[in-house]
């Protein structure tokens, strides 16, 4: 660069500019390396700036392990043979791009360079990363529990082109049978694919909702198609949160259902809706008297395609409560859950928002 | 008559596959829970046994050596899956081959005989 090009004041505000930190670095005649120039904002944060280093060597300069992990790297610059590098440095990842100057007889002068501050790539790159291990999981379970329904489809018809020239109704009427409740079983988790693909997609339109009405409309629907089913559900009028209709009638429609199934083994089946306040905001609560769950395996319950209850027993994707957890966050909200095994099961959830927490109509304690 | 015990969790697979198996000449029996093997094994001394490789409780390379114990015969085990890394675990697991899911009858059946060969030559 031409100085008459560039005034040097300019060219220091230039440099202070930079968000890396610019340097020059020597070996002096007491054979320590010393930063003879140390400028820009990654210089600032390191308080390693020209001014602040008072001629002192690198060995005083920076933290010992820093020093340790980079001198090795600075000996091979001096010999001639730079290369890039990326360490950590006081929490920080950081990369070194140094590059030689020669003296008139080829011999290493100085080493200058650029250090760049890399944590938030590195952080986003860890993250991008998980999410794509994620994203394999997910597509490797999804072929998986496609591949069930898809074995038993083709099973069943091969039995009956086997039996295509002694044909028996009963084994026929057999396979069609396991057919059909195959096909549904696709069906079933392809919609539920759909809709957990919808919980993170679809634009929210948020708006205050009647949830008491929305969730007898769920229960109305869940008594037409299982009209023999007895049981108890209680819903307190005069429920309300903010949200997404659809998104939120999607939730009842999993946690009201899930309490329909699990209790599916009791005389007494009761669910409840309902909201308790906990550390200080309203929360909805849908309590039922069924199986429950083991506690320590809570966690789990939030994740696509983890299985607390063994398929023959209860029938399940396995999507329903990723997709309702996915819902609640999308909205700023959350979801937990409480059980003990046979002793039913109950899920806190909330909309999010600043809501101040109205007293509810009955307050009911849930396992206080 | 070769005799093939089926252990899946999944009944509608494994009463499907035991159908198919009683119409190509072999006695086939299915077992559908972990706890119950050891006495399908008993009871039904099979010469071959298909092993699903994800059924709820149930830890493969363990359950068949346990296989491996519960009987006389010296059994060919074909680990049974719908997974895609069948080909990767069956050797680790122990097993004598495998068969993916779904699968042609015809598939199956070969793969049944041919593992059979293989041990009638090392016996």
């Amino acid at each position: 660069m031409r100085n008459d090009a560039l005034p040097d004041v300019e060219l220091a505000n230039l440099v202070d500019l930079s968000p890396d930190m610019l340097f020059r670095c020597e070996r002096r005649a007491d054979g320590l390396l010393y930063l003879t120039f140390s400028e820009g904002r990654l210089a600032q944060t390191l308080h390693l700036t020209t001014r602040e280093n008072q001629d002192r060597p690198l060995l005083d300069l920076v933290p010992a392990d820093v020093f340790e992990r980079i001198l090795p790297e600075y000996e091979q610059c001096f010999e001639g043979h730079p290369r890039e590098f990326v360490h950590e440095w006081a929490g920080r990842t950081v990369r070194h791009r140094p590059q030689c100057v020669f003296g008139p007889d080829q011999d290493v002068m100085a080493v200058v360079g650029a250090i760049s501050d890399e944590t938030e790539l590195h952080r986003l790159s860890q993250e991008l990363r998980a999410s794509e291990d994620e994203l394999v999981a997910f597509s490797y379970n999804v072929s998986q529990d496609l591949r069930t329904p898809l074995t038993i489809l083709d099973s069943s018809l091969q039995l009956l082109e086997e039996r295509s020239q002694r044909p028996s109704p009963e084994a026929s009427g057999r396979n069609m049978v396991r057919m059909r409740h195959a096909s549904q079983r696709m069906t079933k988790l392809i919609q539920d694919l759909l809709g957990f693909g919808r919980a993170a997609r679809s634009e929210l339109q948020l708006q205050d909702i009647d949830v008491t009405a929305l969730a007898r409309g769920v229960v109305e629907k869940m008594r037409a198609q299982d009209p023999d089913r007895r049981i108890d559900v209680r819903i307190l009028p005069g429920l309300t949160c903010r949200g997404d209709k659809i998104l939120v009638r999607n939730v009842l429609e999993q946690l009201l259902g899930n309490a329909w199934k699990y209790t599916g083994k009791r005389n007494d089946a009761r669910v409840e809706l309902g909201s308790v306040i906990r550390g200080g905001r309203e929360w909805l609560f849908v309590k039922d008297n069924g199986v429950g769950f083991d506690p320590s395996q809570a966690g789990r319950l939030f994740h696509a395609f983890e299985r607390l209850h063994d398929p023959s027993e209860f029938e399940g994707t396995g999507i329903g409560l990723a997709t309702v957890a996915r819902i609640l966050r999308r909205h700023g909200g959350t979801i937990r859950a409480e059980a003990a095994p046979g002793e039913g099961a109950t899920f806190l959830f909330h909309t999010g928002g600043s809501r101040p927490a109205k007293t509810p109509a009955k307050a009911i304690e849930v396992y206080a | 008559m070769i005799r093939v015990l089926v252990i899946d969790d999944e009944a509608d697979i494994a009463a499907t596959t035991v159908e198919m198996l009683e119409l190509r000449g072999y006695k086939a029996a299915y077992v559908t829970d972990v706890e119950g093997i050891a006495e399908a094994i008993k009871r039904h001394q099979p010469d071959v046994i298909l092993q699903d490789a994800q059924m709820p409780g149930l830890d493969l390379k363990p359950t068949i050596i346990a296989q491996r114990g519960a009987s006389s015969k010296r059994m060919v085990i074909l680990v049974f899956t719908a997974s895609v890394d069948a080909e990767r675990i069956w050797r680790i697991v122990g097993a004598d081959g495998f068969v993916e899911k779904p699968f042609a009858f015809d598939a199956l059946v070969k793969e049944i005989e041919s593992r059979m060969a293989v041990r009638a030559m090392h016996s």
